[in-house]
């Protein structure tokens, strides 16, 4: 059974060597504060950053909206297109079993099943999570046992 | 990494539009979003095609095998058809990169890949390849991986994929559609030397979808294989690479298909090797002497002068273990 969480957003990545996030960032909370109503942890929902003649194209928008279940728990979010599975997981979902190690596909610290399959949460973007299941090591528990691995 | 744009295209109509207007596709991301974080990439639009119907290995009517742009390494590397017809090709996937990695990345990326050059990767070094005109560092800088083959005053880099080799082996053709229809080109005129533009990698057009990579049928019995040295034995680019078809009937080799990997700016078809086999038995003199000439033109660098002789035992190991003589 999966439980459906209320719909939340998620700020961009946090990645100081980008010339271009800090006034992203900056026009994202000045929008947000705005538009309080939609605004969760400091990020907006989809769109508000947008003119009116780009808000129709959802496919211009910085950041998208994205549902998913994770370890069983339905949620949707609005993402920033550059977040990371591994940083939605980590930042926003706080599931912290995923390691960040080389975050370039080179170590395997952030390997979570999608679908069943193993792959590296690092070089996924969360964007492309839609309508995925996702099983970290939180989830690999059955009921009050715990998995090997945990 | 730069904020992109993002969109999700369901058939391949959809993709080309998408395509034309400068949009980048994006298949497994292995490669393009570690670029990206990296700002060696700087797409504006990401055009998803991972739903794209070209998932398929399918035998094709000559006997051959057509492998779908998205079927992922593991997928390829796991199929019955691949295995038994083409054991070569499932044994590169399955020394490249690691598990999770094959499970994400698609054979049409894994062509597309780009080189693992560190300076390349390094937005701050001078690299032709990243900045034409910038110069390359790589020429006095740590060239251990570089190439020593097909290289150009511009660029030593190699071209990093291990499949790669076998397909350039085994001779493949590489399906693409474009604004103006779908045309094929012999592998190894896919993958482009470095000449005075190595930001040019590949022979594809902007806009333009590979939708499969197809191997030409081979005479039957054919014994196949890849063989990988790298400095460690996982995660790991090879230092150089042997994919060997032989096609042995009467005690005589009939056909013989050959290529090296990790020596060249392109995978390196070996047609001086291969006719020097065909026609002869096998036996352990003429591995030796059919390698003798393998890396004929190579020009070493400073920190991998050991490539040439490396090159010719990889291959004559390979052939031995292929061709089955001890
Ligand atoms: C740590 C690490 C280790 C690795 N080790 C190895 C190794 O040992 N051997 C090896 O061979 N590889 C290795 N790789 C590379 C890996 O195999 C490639 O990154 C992968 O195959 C790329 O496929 P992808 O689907 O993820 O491509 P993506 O990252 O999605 O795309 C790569 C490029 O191809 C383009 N593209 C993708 N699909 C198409 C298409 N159908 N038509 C047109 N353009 C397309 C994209 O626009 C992009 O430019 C390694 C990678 C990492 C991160
Ligand atoms: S070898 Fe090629 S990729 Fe590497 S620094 Fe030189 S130009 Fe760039
Ligand atoms: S953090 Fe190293 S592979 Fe993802």
């Amino acid at each position: 059974m999966s439980t459906d969480l209320p719909e939340s957003a998620v700020p961009p990545p946090t990645d100081s060597s980008e010339p271009s996030s800090a006034p992203t960032r900056r026009t994202f909370i000045a929008t947000s504060t705005a538009v309080g109503g939609v605004v969760l942890a400091g990020g907006v929902i989809g769109g508000t950053l947008l003119g009116p003649e780009e808000a129709g194209a959802a496919a211009a928008a910085p950041s998208s909206r994205v549902s998913l279940t994770v370890n069983g728990t339905r949620r949707t979010v609005t993402v920033d297109n550059r977040t990371s599975l591994l940083d939605l997981l980590r930042e926003y979902f706080g599931l912290t079993g995923s390691k960040k190690g080389c975050n370039a596909g080179a170590c395997g610290a952030c390997t979570v099943l999608v679908d069943g399959h193993r792959v590296n949460a690092c070089l996924t973007l969360a964007v492309r999570m839609e309508g995925v299941e996702v099983t970290t090591i939180e989830g690999l528990a059955d009921g009050d046992q715990l998995h090997p691995l945990q | 990494m730069y904020p992109f744009a993002y969109t999700r295209v369901s058939d391949t109509r959809e993709a080309l539009n998408a395509g034309r207007r400068g949009g980048r596709y994006i298949a497994g991301g292995t490669t393009l979003v570690d670029l990206m974080r990296e700002t060696v990439e700087r797409p504006e639009t990401l055009v998803d095609i991972s739903g794209l119907p070209l998932r398929e290995v399918t035998a094709t009517e000559r006997g051959g095998l057509r492998i779908g742009a998205l079927v992922t390494m593991s997928q390829a590397a796991a199929d019955r058809k691949v295995r038994s017809l083409y054991p070569v090709i499932s044994e590169a996937l399955e020394l490249s990169a690691s598990a999770q990695l094959r499970n994400m990345a698609t054979i049409g990326g894994n062509i597309m890949q780009r080189t693992r050059c560190t300076y390349f990767r390094d937005v701050t070094a001078a690299c032709n390849k990243r900045e034409p005109g910038s110069g390359c560092a790589a020429r006095e800088g740590f060239n251990r991986m570089h190439a020593i083959l097909g290289t150009s005053d511009d660029c030593v880099a190699t071209h990093p994929s291990d499949v790669a080799v076998a397909f350039a082996a085994l001779e493949a053709s590489v399906h693409l559609l474009g604004p103006d229809g779908e045309r094929t080109l012999p592998f190894a005129d896919f993958l482009l030397r470095p000449g005075s533009t190595p930001n040019r990698e590949q022979a594809v057009q902007r806009g333009e979808l590979i939708t499969a990579v197809e191997i030409p049928a081979l005479p039957r019995p054919l014994r196949s294989g890849y063989l990988k040295v790298r400095d460690r034995q996982s995660y790991e680019f090879a230092l150089t690479s042997a994919a060997v078809a032989l096609h042995v009937s009467g005690g005589v080799i009939r056909e013989a298909k050959v290529a090296a990997g990790g020596v060249g700016t392109v995978p390196w078809k070996l047609p001086a090797v291969e006719q020097h086999l065909v026609g002869e038995r096998p036996s352990e003199a003429l591995w030796a002497a059919a390698v003798a000439r393998a890396a004929e033109g190579a020009r070493p660098l400073r920190h991998n002068r050991f490539k040439p002789e490396l090159l010719q035992r990889t291959v004559e190991r390979q052939l031995r273990i292929v061709g089955g003589t001890k």
